[in-house]
């Protein structure tokens, strides 16, 4: 477990969906970070899992040590969490300007 | 190109169906997902970060423009609007949804595409030259060789669930555009002097943890016998190969454990005891579809004339353009890695758009590079200028090809599972820079490549500047490496030094380029230079 | 290579199992009688040519990742045996396909492990998947249904 971790969540995969998940305080999944149960006890939220992967609901259950603040300790979760990081699409448009400008 | 035959179709038809039966059963829980993984991976389906992800195969890179179209269209219909070409000539969307995946396959079956293979424990989709069948220094069409290794690892049973992946690439050119010798098998086709094709196969190539350049395993392999010389490589490799330990299981590690002369042994024994006989339709089928991409290709033509057009479209021509085996056409490549852009990303719109120009001025035929690019293999001299225009109004005209801002970037912790940091930001970023670099100072005859892990999807090893992304401490750092190269002379690059933090990255890699250019003799590359110099000038430059 | 080599016949009737068929026919039957039942490693060291007398072998799959059983299979067809080859183990309905195709007779199976998968998918472990590939090599005679027949490469080949 992570050093320093003053709580657990848990996160997985939808299994039709694929999309990022916790375990929520209403004892469901959720896509909420900040709705997510944290537990000091891991041990609380691994069975939970292991259960939910085997009732096919989930995949991929994985514990996300997170700070006093309930931030993330570790970078995969800190990126994972932030979702993607650039812009989804760019346009080469900026650069061509700037090559009809040269030519 | 090759086509289908209701052969090909019912293949992979009852193969779409196959798969669908499996997804049902892992969602009505008759699979777990252990055991449904395996399954889904020889589909090309990967759960990532964020989503499912589905890799679609382009075998050995050929498409055609209805094919392109409908990879638009799934860009569109079952993902965010667009899609990611890789180094291994292969198509990811990255927001599928399990529920759609069936539907996707489907949709691709029915313009003679699947993701077959695409991952998985198996052999992957076979990679080739993307000039292949136009290049003027090509003495064999590597295209009928790569078709019928498809054919034959399609689906091959004994080899579905191998220690690791096993990826082959064919040549049959003076010049390695495929990185050839970082495969797991190499094959470098030629003609012996009856003008009959003859192989010869390199074995151990690869990146990874572990990166190997390939060694010379046999020359001069005749046709006849290249399918049950692979057979016996593959099977030796799948007993002997280790299995305790994921990162020690491709077959580089086996020959290092090995040596190359027990394996070679070892093979030799086991195609002693092969039934040949199996193999034999494999000639005639080899003729039957070399005779389908000869009967493609184009006579010469007369009057065609390069066009003298406005300096931009010459540097867009020297650049992007490629002389070509038949007199009156070039080849054209289209990049996509315009300033700032996420490299080998294509929107749905975009790919429409090089499909109906593939119809127009390219005989509806594409290309997918391993440099993350498109090409168009069949353009009229005449009609240079026009596509020119045709593509600067797409945004697709950038003419970096070959150059440093042409930077390979796997997809990173943007969205890969085994990621340690991102790559796509920094490869933004150095686009940004190296960009602006070329077109103040020319042409940066240079490789630069990114991986966001040691898995070196993005080829960082077999760059001239490799940029490999590690998590340290929990804060993204970056390694890099000087003086690889993916080419005939495939080297693996050296270790700097220390990483950098993120924003350090460009300013490095500019003094990196500002080192070269001090050092560099007249007109020449990166890769010389250093060849010449070493490490050391860099290091200093570097780390003050 | 041991030529005083021990045979030692695989315990009998072990276990209530089904067994599945080349055919595709699915049947509950208790562990068949082998003459050696085999993991993977042990092929290495009892040497190819002290197996090629036998009648009957077992291959046994220790998860469905470890493709190693497909390639003895291949590797004893390929040295000439011509006895009964089965698999066993941990295989997946969707693997039936690839040990016929390596050259097995058929595949008994625990009584879990049918459960687990559903007794129906077992029964259509030859229905739903590509029974003809391009280069097929020699399959067992027992072999019938979908799975026998000349491959994709000769039936071009013969022009059909
Ligand atoms: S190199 Fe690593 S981060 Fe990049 S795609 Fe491959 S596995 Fe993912």
């Amino acid at each position: 477990m992570a050093r320093s971790a003053s709580a657990y969540a848990l996160a997985a995969n939808d299994l039709l969906t694929g999309a990022l998940v916790f375990w929520s305080q209403e004892a469901g999944w959720c896509s909420d970070f900040t709705a997510a149960l944290f537990a000091s006890d891991p041990a609380t939220l691994e069975p939970l899992g292991s259960a939910e992967e085997a009732a096919n609901r989930i995949v991929g259950a994985a514990l996300i040590p997170v700070n006093a603040a309930h931030q993330p300790i570790e970078l995969r979760d800190q990126r994972r969490l932030q979702g993607v990081t650039l812009a989804l699409r760019t346009t080469a448009s900026e650069s061509q300007q700037d090559f009809a400008k040269a030519a | 190109m090759y086509a289908y035959d209701t052969f090909d179709q019912t293949f992979v038809d009852q193969r779409a169906a196959e798969f669908r039966d499996q997804i049902n059963r892992r969602l009505s829980g008759a699979l777990s997902e252990d055991e449904f993984k395996p399954l889904r991976l020889q589909n090309g389906l990967y759960l990532q970060l964020h989503a499912y992800m589905l890799r679609v195969a382009i075998p050995y890179g050929v498409l055609n423009a209805r094919q392109l179209q409908m990879l638009g269209d799934l860009a569109d219909r079952y993902d965010k609007g667009y899609g990611h070409f890789t180094t291994r000539q292969n198509i990811q969307y990255n927001w599928t949804k399990l529920s759609d995946v069936a539907d996707m396959i489907d949709a691709l079956a029915s313009v003679q595409m699947h993701a077959i293979q695409t991952s998985g424990n198996c052999i992957r989709n076979v990679t080739t030259d993307a000039y292949a069948g136009v290049a003027g220094d090509e003495w064999l069409d590597p295209r009928p060789t790569a078709e019928l290794l498809r054919q034959w690892s399609s689906l091959h049973p004994e080899f579905a669930f191998l220690p690791r992946k096993f990826k082959i690439a064919v040549l049959g050119a003076a010049q390695d555009r495929a990185a050839m010798k970082f495969h797991d098998i190499g094959l470098w086709a030629k003609l012996d002097d009856a003008g009959q094709p003859i192989y010869d196969i390199w074995v151990g190539g690869g990146q990874g943890r572990t990166p190997r350049v390939a060694r010379l395993f046999q020359k001069a392999v005749p046709l006849a016998d290249l399918l049950p010389t692979l057979d016996a490589m593959l099977r030796v490799y799948n007993l002997a190969g280790r299995r305790d330990n994921k990162y020690k299981a491709r077959i580089k590690i086996l020959i290092d454990e090995m040596g190359l002369e027990p394996y070679r042994a070892a093979v030799a024994e086991e195609l002693g005891q092969i039934d040949r006989s199996v193999f034999a339709p494999a000639l005639g089928e080899y003729r039957r579809i070399a005779a389908q991409f000869e009967t493609a290709q184009r006579p010469a033509l007369q009057g065609q004339k390069l066009p003298q057009g406005s300096p931009a479209f010459q540097a867009w021509l020297q650049q992007n353009g490629m002389a070509h085996k038949v007199p009156g056409y070039a080849a054209i490549a289209i990049s996509l890695k315009a300033k700032g852009a996420i490299p080998g990303d294509a929107s749905g719109a975009q790919m429409r758009a090089v499909a109906a120009l593939a119809e127009r001025y390219s005989a509806s035929e594409l290309r997918v590079s391993h440099r993350q690019n498109l090409v168009l293999p069949w353009v009229k001299l005449n009609d240079l200028e026009e596509l020119y225009h045709a593509l600067l109004e797409q945004d697709l005209a950038e003419a970096n090809i070959g150059l440093a801002s042409d930077i390979i970037a796997c997809p990173g912790l943007d969205y890969c599972a085994l990621a340690t940091a991102r790559s796509i930001p920094v490869a933004q970023a150095l686009s940004h820079r190296l960009r602006e670099r070329e077109r103040l100072q020319g042409p940066l005859d240079l490789s630069l490549n990114i991986s966001g892990c040691i898995n070196a999807c993005g080829h960082h090893h077999a760059a001239n500047i490799g940029i490999l992304g590690l998590n340290r401490t929990e804060t993204e750092t970056y390694q890099i490496s000087l003086g690889g190269r993916a080419d005939e002379d495939a080297k693996v690059g050296d270790i700097l030094g220390p990483g950098f933090s993120q924003d350090q990255v460009p300013e490095v890699i500019e003094t990196l380029i500002d080192t070269w250019q001090a050092l560099r003799a007249d007109g020449e590359d990166f890769a010389t230079t250093y060849a010449r110099v070493g490490k050391q000038p860099f290091k200093e430059a570097v780390y003050v | 290579m041991s030529d005083t080599l021990d045979l030692q016949p695989a315990e009998q009737g072990a276990g209530e199992g089904w067994r599945l068929d080349g055919d595709g026919s699915f049947t509950a039957a208790p562990m068949p009688t082998l003459d050696l039942l085999l993991e993977p490693e042990a092929v290495q060291d009892l040497g190819l040519a002290n197996l090629l007398p036998l009648q009957s072998i077992g291959l046994v799959f220790k998860t469905p990742h470890d493709g190693r059983s497909f390639s003895l299979a291949r590797r004893l067809r390929n040295a000439g045996f011509d006895g009964r080859l089965v698999a066993l183990g941990r295989l997946m309905p969707d693997q039936a396909r690839h040990a016929m195709q390596s050259g097995f007779d058929g595949l008994w199976l625990e009584q879990d492990l049918v459960e687990r998968h559903n007794e129906a998918a077992w029964r259509a472990a030859l229905d739903v998947v590509v029974a003809r590939l391009y280069s097929q090599q020699r399959l067992p005679a027992s072999l019938a249904g979908r799975l026998a027949g000349p491959d994709i490469w000769q039936q071009r080949s013969q022009g059909q």
